[in-house]
């Protein structure tokens, strides 16, 4: 995608439902410019996989995506040789009278080679987005492989030799910070951190997700959530809870919270057991700063 | 409104310096980038708003530049304007006299600003280079001696780790074929007109770290806690506990980056750091909530403590055993043993000993690095 300036950004973004920051509009942007992969990072649920989602609609490109996970190889995310069809390929042409080396060449083409997400990403035509999610959970071998494929843009197949990137892929990558990552990556990355959203953005999502909901439910439902992530908890709720929250107690009809709606729903905002016995302690004072006005008990 | 008189791009290069002394690794390539970055929109330059998130952009590069780079921003370009209003004053208006006077300013300015960190109180690092002070429990990490056990606990894990083989194992998920085995196997004529061998890379070797954190060991405190942070900097697959009277679990609280904000969480939540020592309760808690997630035959479980304990001495027993059954090894580091008179006799010790399955001393930094070089 050709920018024109920051500000188209943050109108495309739009068009897509996702409402940016003015960081997060010139991140993107420079990214672009720059031809530099864009590493987010932020609490799990605040949008980071959304806006690889977005820049492949606003596009119009496929959106090729790298899950990543511990223990992950080369084989899962660069490449790897169909090794079932290369050995029944042999036993076909052992009656035919082929050389050795005809049949290393033929067993070693590209029809036996499985294109996993990065190898696929540099031999579209169309330049595809591609996001690598959650590159803290892979090993610091991955990450030095990745290092190499995004500095020069080209992958090293011994048999074939050098595959050069036809197109250069936007990337986006992704953690959630369980691990540092390394020094190098960053150096070569577009930097981003997303947070939880203020009060009042929160509430701008809330709205634009959820445009009939009541305005009263959706203020305490941000208010309450912003007091929620003050507290220590192991698993702080993202905004993805916020909408589903929201969701569930619309379609119940609640029109405002109460003490007995939030203990009755909590489990849809907090995840975690020790989480949930600790937002229960404090209901009572969370509801207060919320504004919640709780019935005394008779 | 200042009149600018010196050129932006010195200005920048000279706040890239700035950044530097600030722990931010800033290359020429991204200084270049900065600089491209800013031609790219006029509007990035139009308001110092823009300007600052544009620089914050190209040269953070983690949470913890984030969260420095505006105070380093407005202390950089507050004390530029007083330069330049300080030129200003002395009303000399040919442009090249200008030049030439321009170099000292800017020297000057640098020479401020590159030795402000001998002078400042306020570190900017996540970690400053005085020690960093807790109000609560008087924690306080210094930055060098960190940075020195850092590279004695990296040997350590290296030393750890290679003593596994790096082989793949033979898998049943259908992953992985392991092409030597498959031909092998096929070459012996088997019936079947192939037979594939799956393999699997072997576990990742995690680590247990229990650390006791009571009044008697009170004076190797600040040694551990370096040890703890260290630990978790190095390896993810570590997980670490302290302990006293109870069990308190801190792998998420420490963070190497953010040493103050990891002291503070550490001592709020530590209610009992240099308490009593109730060392089998403490391992009880820790086999019957954590032991399932964190223990397994490829874990080795490191144990900090002088062996005192004040609570039931069968708990120790019952629960080490059970450790020893469900880890890979069990090591016991001990401070006191650097005492050449020291025997293990306080019962504490003497439950736990016939589980372990290698002691040694752990004090100072000095048998930290006999301990990596073992």
């Amino acid at each position: 995608m050709e920018w024109s300036n920051v500000e188209h950004v943050r109108e495309e973004l739009i068009k897509q439902d996702y409402l940016s920051t003015y960081a997060i509009d010139l991140s993107v942007y420079l990214s672009s410019k720059l031809n530099k992969p864009l590493l987010i990072e932020g609490p799990p649920g605040v949008g980071k996989t959304e806006i690889a989602k977005c820049l492949a609609n606003i596009s119009k490109v496929d959106l090729i995506r790298l899950q990543c996970y511990e223990g992950l190889g080369a084989e899962h995310a660069i490449y790897e040789w169909n090794y079932q069809s290369q050995l029944l390929a042999l036993r076909l042409m052992e009656s035919q009278q082929n050389s050795i080396e005809e049949k290393e060449a033929h067993i070693f083409s590209e029809k036996f080679l499985l294109k996993r997400p990065l190898l696929q990403s540099i031999s579209n035509d169309e330049s595809p987005v591609l996001l690598i999610d959650e590159l803290d959970r892979a090993d610091e071998e991955f990450e030095s492989y990745l290092l190499e494929i995004l500095s020069d843009w080209q992958i090293s197949v011994p048999e074939l030799g050098t595959i050069k990137a036809k197109t250069i892929p936007t990337v986006i990558i992704t953690s959630n910070r369980t691990r540092e990552l390394s020094e190098a990556l960053r150096r070569r990355c577009i930097y981003m951190w997303i947070d939880y959203p203020e009060f009042e953005k929160e509430l701008e999502i809330l709205q634009t997700k959820m445009p009939d909901i009541n305005n009263k439910l959706a203020k305490q439902i941000c208010l309450f959530m912003k007091e929620l992530r003050q507290l220590q908890l192991k698993k702080s709720p993202s905004i993805a809870e916020t909408l589903d929250w929201a969701f569930a107690l619309s379609e119940l009809h609640f029109d405002h919270l109460d003490k007995q709606v939030v203990e009755d729903t909590l489990g849809i905002v907090l995840k975690d057991w020790q989480d949930h016995r600790e937002a229960q302690d404090s209901l009572s004072e969370l509801l207060d700063r919320v504004g919640v006005v709780q019935k005394l008990p008779s | 409104m200042i009149k600018r008189q010196t050129n932006l791009t010195a200005n920048i290069i000279s706040f890239c310096q700035y950044l530097r002394t600030k722990d931010f690794y800033i290359g020429l390539q991204t200084e270049k980038e900065c600089l491209t970055s800013l031609s790219f929109d006029p509007g990035l330059i139009k308001s110092s708003e823009r300007f600052k998130r544009t620089l914050e952009v190209c040269f953070c590069k983690s949470k913890r530049d984030l969260d420095v780079f505006s105070g380093l921003f407005d202390r950089y370009w507050k004390e530029l304007e007083k330069a330049v209003e300080s030129k200003t004053s002395q009303e000399e208006s040919p442009t090249e006299q200008m030049k030439n006077k321009q170099a000292p300013a800017i020297n000057q300015l640098r020479s401020w600003l590159l030795n402000e960190n001998h002078t400042e109180e306020i570190g900017t690092a996540s970690y400053s280079s005085h020690s960093s002070i807790d109000n609560q429990l008087g924690l306080s990490i210094d930055e060098n001696e960190l940075k020195e056990m850092l590279g004695y606990v990296n040997s350590l894990l290296n030393q750890i780790s290679k003593k596994r083989t790096r082989r793949y194992k033979d898998s049943k998920r259908k992953e992985l074929i392991n092409l030597r085995r498959s031909i092998r196997k096929n070459i012996l004529g088997s019936d079947e007109l192939l037979q594939l061998i799956y393999k699997e890379k072997k576990k990742k070797l995690r680590i247990v770290l229990l650390c006791d954190v009571s009044k008697s060991v009170e004076l190797y405190s600040m040694f551990f806690l370096k040890f703890m942070f260290s630990l978790k900097s190095l390896s993810k697959y570590v997980e670490i506990f302290s302990f006293a009277t109870s069990l308190h679990r801190l792998t998420e609280d420490i963070n190497i980056r953010e040493v103050n904000k990891s002291l503070r969480t550490i001592s709020r939540k530590m209610k009992s750091w240099s308490g009593g020592t109730k060392i089998g309760k403490s391992l009880d808690e820790f086999m019957k909530a954590y032991s399932h997630k964190c223990i397994d035959k490829n874990t080795v479980v490191f144990i900090v403590s002088d062996g005192w304990d004040t609570g039931d001495i069968d708990l120790i027993d019952r629960n080490m055993d059970l450790l020893s059954q469900k880890s890979m090894k069990i090591i016991w580091l001990n401070p006191l043993l650097a005492h050449a008179d020291w025997k293990p006799e306080v019962s504490g010790m003497k439950a736990a000993l016939p589980y372990i399955d290698l002691m040694l001393p752990f004090h100072n930094i000095e048998s930290l690095k006999s301990l990596s070089s073992l």
